[in-house]
């Protein structure tokens, strides 16, 4: 089963891997771009199964 | 095993699937450049709304700065142009300039001229467009690159020659 996941930003920025590499990707990106600091249970609260087009 | 890829693509329509900026007060980061003779429009998002979360205690302005040398490099100009009550939140709009060489590969937009969102003597505007808000930054740059010696000092003098068709006619004789 591929539990690759997807996390997009409003910005236009996105990110697709495993659930801890769109964690860390998203934190960073929401801390560093947007000043945002951002739970892992926040970003996968928000996160989607990755689409099958995506690998 | 599939690899991590991130990346910024402007033409993302999806909805957002990160958290979104929160907060009582907001910043919305505006980074322009000047090219060829013509102002455009940069930053990690593109044409979209640069957001930042603004925490209780850190200045506004330090924030912008340091979000600004981190994600983009030194910026030029850095000032707060105008607010607007959006999002839930108090907006405080920021304009930054910066060189063109310290934009390396981020895309630039062009700029369109716009008609401002005009507000009654004592009432807000109804709506205001993100395109507004911007047209109305580069006319307070255009006032502070004539007012404000630090401004004038450290912007190229192109800067002035563009922003010339930003000034209100009456303003223009006092150059």
């Amino acid at each position: 089963m591929d539990d690759r996941l997807m996390a997009s930003c409003a910005c236009g920025w996105k990110v697709v891997g495993s659930p801890d590499e769109v964690v860390a990707a998203t934190s960073d990106h929401a801390l560093r771009v947007h000043n945002m600091p951002a739970t892992r249970e926040q970003i996968l609260a928000k996160a989607v199964p990755a689409p099958p087009d995506s690998e | 095993m599939h690899p991590m890829r991130s990346e910024t693509d402007p033409a993302c329509v999806a909805p957002p699937t990160v958290p979104d900026v929160e907060g009582p007060v907001q910043a919305e980061v505006f980074v322009v450049l000047l090219r060829d003779g013509s102002i455009e429009l940069t930053g990690p998002c593109g044409r979209a709304p640069w957001m930042l979360e603004l925490g209780a205690r850190a200045h506004p302005l330090e924030v912008v700065d340091r979000i600004i040398r981190d994600v983009i490099g030194a910026p030029v100009v850095v000032h707060s142009t105008s607010w607007r009550r959006d999002r839930d939140a108090v907006i405080l709009t920021f304009l930054v300039v910066i060189a063109a060489q310290v934009v390396e590969a981020m895309a630039t937009a062009p700029v369109w001229r716009m008609d401002l969102a005009r507000s009654a003597a004592t009432t807000a505007p109804r709506e205001i467009a993100h395109d507004q808000v911007l047209e109305h930054a580069l006319r307070h740059l255009a006032w502070l690159i004539r007012d404000d010696p630090a401004v004038r000092q450290v912007l190229p003098s192109a800067w002035r020659t563009v922003l010339d068709d930003y000034v209100p006619e009456p303003f223009r004789t006092m150059g």
